[in-house]
């Protein structure tokens, strides 16, 4: 008889979820209760992980065509569903989704130009050391 | 557990508001797992994006994590050669796919031509190069071509007022110390024999006082050298007979290994590192009656000082591989040094051979010797090492 685990997201709709697909995060493994709330993580992000653990329950073989073209799509996502969906994936410490959303990242980024990136992933004190830089690495 | 870098998600509003406030800020762990799976090429450029990144990715922790996580994925890993162009310049070294085997990169050095150097090893990103024929004052550099930085090792310590005879040269890392080594061997007239340690750690060379008596035999020949773990490794002939010799680059110690008398100077050998062991690959003819001899390939690998045969291949007749090193994959990179009939264009090409499954891969890429008749071929994984010193 497998437990059911309550989600909840920071708008208040609960995602019923199984024990197998639940299991896959490791934040829930570790929780003593079978109801978790999720801050910071809309219902919409929310239910596409829920659906990803859902997935991946069911299907004992990763390594299967089938759900490597079903995770292919499901990472081709706008970068702005990609970075919450990384937050709710990374909270809910779910390693392969994680690593999934990450690799996405880093294809997505490495064809990126300096300007994209900079607007992409703001951090302060932007230094405008470009031309220098690269003009003494020789590129 | 609660990451305590992680921010909260900066939008409470629409997508359709600016790109920067409608972004979250991931958190550093994360973006440090983006950035280790990205060619060092990319990370370059990305330094200049701000001041915590360029931080981030120059730090020791960053470069170690982006080293490892090639080794064990096996990513960002290329073949490196010498390869005949048929345009000028005739010899270029270069970075290949292991996949496509397609050219990825020429390498170019400033203090030398493109046909001029010779890469005598290739450690976690880090090739050491110097002159084809090593004298005393060659100059060696330990270099990474991806990011472009170099290191012109200080002049040797010792400057001969006699002639050499024979120098060897090795290079590799120390995974225990987390340092990059150069051991210079040197043979001079009158049995004067001199041992050097480079360390990229120190930036200094350090000259070996101690060196046993059984050392001195002045060998005919350096068959050829490696170095794997902080150990420095030769082989050396000698009156028709093989001496191996280890110097632990620690301890300071020589040991003298038996070469397995099967190990004949009649036939042909090369010293590497196969699968995690220092390694020696010996092809010879043999077949009965000698009439249609056959040739041979053995692999014979040293575990706890004493060598064991691992693999045997028997090659097509008409066939014979010069081995130039070991891929990634612990294939042989071999270059086809004959043709049968109808198959002439594969002439000094680059197989890898996989000596357990017994499989052959061509690539296509031709091979050229250096002016001195050396080819060179090996492994090269992308890394940051030399970035931030």
């Amino acid at each position: 008889m497998s437990r059911v685990f309550k989600l909840k997201s920071s708008d208040n709709e609960t995602f019923e979820v199984e024990e197998a697909a639940a299991l896959l995060s490791e934040t829930i493994k570790s929780s003593s209760s079978t109801e978790i709330t999720v801050p910071n993580v809309k219902a919409e992000i929310l239910g596409k992980v829920v659906e990803w653990c859902n997935k991946h329950a069911e299907s004992e073989d990763t390594k299967d065509q089938l759900i490597k073209e079903w995770d292919a799509e499901f990472v081709s996502v706008d970068q702005h569903v990609l970075f919450k969906l990384i937050t709710a994936a990374d909270y809910l410490q779910i390693k392969e989704l994680v690593d999934q959303l990450t690799q996405r990242v880093g294809d997505m980024i490495k064809a990126k130009t300096l300007k994209t990136v900079e607007m992409t992933y703001p951090t302060f004190n932007v230094e405008r050391e470009v031309q220098e830089e690269l003009k003494s690495l020789g590129f | 557990m609660r990451r305590n870098k992680c921010k909260k998600s900066s939008s409470s509003s629409s997508s359709s508001s600016s790109t920067i406030s409608s972004v979250s800020y991931i958190p550093e762990e994360i973006l440090i797992d983006i950035l280790a799976r990205l060619p060092a090429e990319s990370l370059l450029r990305f330094r200049c994006v701000s001041q915590s990144w360029r931080g981030l990715i120059g730090s020791p922790s960053f470069v170690s994590k982006h080293l490892n996580r090639n080794v064990t994925k096996l990513s960002h890993t290329y073949l490196i050669a010498l390869q005949r162009l048929r345009d000028k310049p005739a010899l270029c070294h270069s970075l290949f796919s292991t996949e496509t085997f397609e050219e990825c990169l020429k390498l170019r050095h400033p203090l030398w031509t493109e046909e001029q150097f010779r890469i005598y090893g290739s450690s976690n990103g880090l090739v050491c190069i110097s002159d084809q024929v090593l004298r005393p004052s060659s100059p060696i550099c330990i270099w990474n071509p991806c990011i472009r930085k170099f290191r012109t090792l200080p002049q040797s310590i010792f400057k001969p007022h006699y002639s050499s005879y024979d120098i060897s040269l090795s290079f590799g890392f120390h995974p225990e110390l987390n340092d990059y080594r150069v051991v210079t061997m040197g043979w001079y007239v009158r049995s004067v024999i001199k041992v050097q340690v480079y360390s990229l750690s120190t930036g200094s060379w350090k000259m070996i006082e101690v060196i046993p008596p059984w050392l001195k035999f002045n060998p005919d020949w350096c068959q050829g050298c490696a170095f794997f773990n902080g150990v420095a490794y030769w082989l050396f002939t000698k009156s028709k007979k093989f001496r191996f010799v280890s110097f632990d680059t620690d301890s300071e110690e020589f040991e003298e290994i038996i070469v397995p008398d099967t190990i004949s100077t009649k036939g042909f050998t090369y010293v590497g590192v196969y699968n995690g062991l220092v390694c020696l690959f010996y092809s010879y003819l043999e077949g009965p009656d000698c009439q249609k001899p056959q040739k041979y390939m053995d692999i014979w690998v040293l575990k706890e000082q004493s060598f064991t045969k691992l693999h045997t291949a028997v090659l097509l007749p008409g066939r014979d591989y010069l081995p130039l090193g070991f891929s990634i994959q612990n294939e042989l990179i071999a270059k086809d040094k004959k043709h049968t009939k109808g198959d002439e264009g594969d002439t000094g090409q680059m197989v890898l051979y996989d000596l357990e499954m017994k499989l052959i891969k061509k690539t296509g890429i031709s091979l050229a010797h250096d002016s001195h008749y050396k080819t060179s071929a090996g492994t090269y994984i992308e890394s940051l090492v030399l970035l931030n010193r």
